[in-house]
């Protein structure tokens, strides 16, 4: 396999792009033209290019490009309000931004056990269970940051569950471990989910 | 929801209420010996449940927190969770 910026062509011929997302011997990738992954028993690039076709061509219709775009404008309009909330002159934004997220970073590795720690420096995520025995992954952002992972350690589903008023990534991922950890099912109902297509080959 | 709430530091602290927030998390100390400094987080918290955070009790050795709904002046630090909602 060749991969260039973590995405790879290699054995495709149907103009999609895949990604590795795992590591281990069951290869997953997930295309650019939808959250679909798929995994083998092997890395074989032909036999990964060719069942992942066959699944995207039955995919619905996902413009990522547009949902990003709706989420980093959800964003700066948490953060602008935030900042209005607080009463912050706007060349002083930046700065007390900057400050707001370097003290959330400490304040989540100070309350993270050590290989979660490592793992979020490294990987930028790291793994918890939940109250109810379910593992989640919470990468870093705030936004559709966690994934509730099956047996196979794959992501299943997206969810997005963040403060009602904006905070730093940090703050809202600390916050997310602390709600999982002790209330998993509160977290379930209250959190918007999203479906992430899994095909075991 | 505006907090109004500044940093309370305190030389002998035995804990800390950190509170979640868009400025970073805002950290009011307390010793348990010092009976004013006790009351004042105890009057932060009351207010602040009232505003529906939720508290953590953390015992700082990367363990899961534990979710208490009283205050308890022993604790050694005690984390501040905002209301959330589904994005």
């Amino acid at each position: 396999m060749s991969w260039d910026d973590g995405w790879t062509t290699s054995g495709t011929s149907d103009g999609y792009r895949y990604r590795l997302v795992s590591s281990t011997a069951s290869t997953s990738a997930m295309t650019s033209g939808g959250l679909w992954t798929v995994i083998y028993a092997d890395s074989s690039t032909v036999g990964l290019a060719g069942h992942a076709r066959q699944y995207a061509s039955t995919t619905p219709t996902y413009d990522r490009a547009h949902d990003e775009r709706e989420v980093r404008a959800l964003h700066e309009r948490r953060v602008q309000e935030a900042c209005e909330a607080f009463r912050w002159p706007e060349h002083e934004r930046r700065k007390r931004l900057k400050e707001a997220g370097s003290r959330a970073f400490q304040l989540l590795f100070r309350c993270l056990p050590r290989d979660q720690a490592e793992r979020l420096g490294e990987q930028g995520h790291f793994d918890v269970q939940g109250s109810q025995g379910g593992w989640y992954r919470i990468r870093e952002g705030q936004y559709r940051n966690v994934l509730r992972l099956n047996r196979g350690c794959f992501p299943v589903e997206q969810l997005c569950l963040h403060p009602v008023d904006w905070c730093p990534n940090a703050d809202v991922m600390l916050a997310q471990r602390l709600l999982l950890q002790t209330d998993e099912g509160q977290f379930l109902r209250q959190a918007n989910r999203t479906s992430l297509n899994t095909f075991w080959m | 929801m505006v907090l109004d709430l500044e940093p309370v530091s305190h030389p002998t602290a035995t804990g800390a209420l950190c509170v979640l927030c868009g400025r970073g998390d805002i950290r009011l100390e307390w010793d348990q010996n010092d009976p004013a400094s006790v009351e004042r987080a105890r009057a932060e918290w009351a207010a602040l449940i009232g505003k529906g955070f939720a508290a953590f009790r953390m015992e700082g050795d990367g363990s899961a927190g534990e979710q208490v709904k009283e205050f308890d002046p022993t604790a050694r630090e005690v984390i501040f969770v905002p209301p959330v909602a589904g994005g």
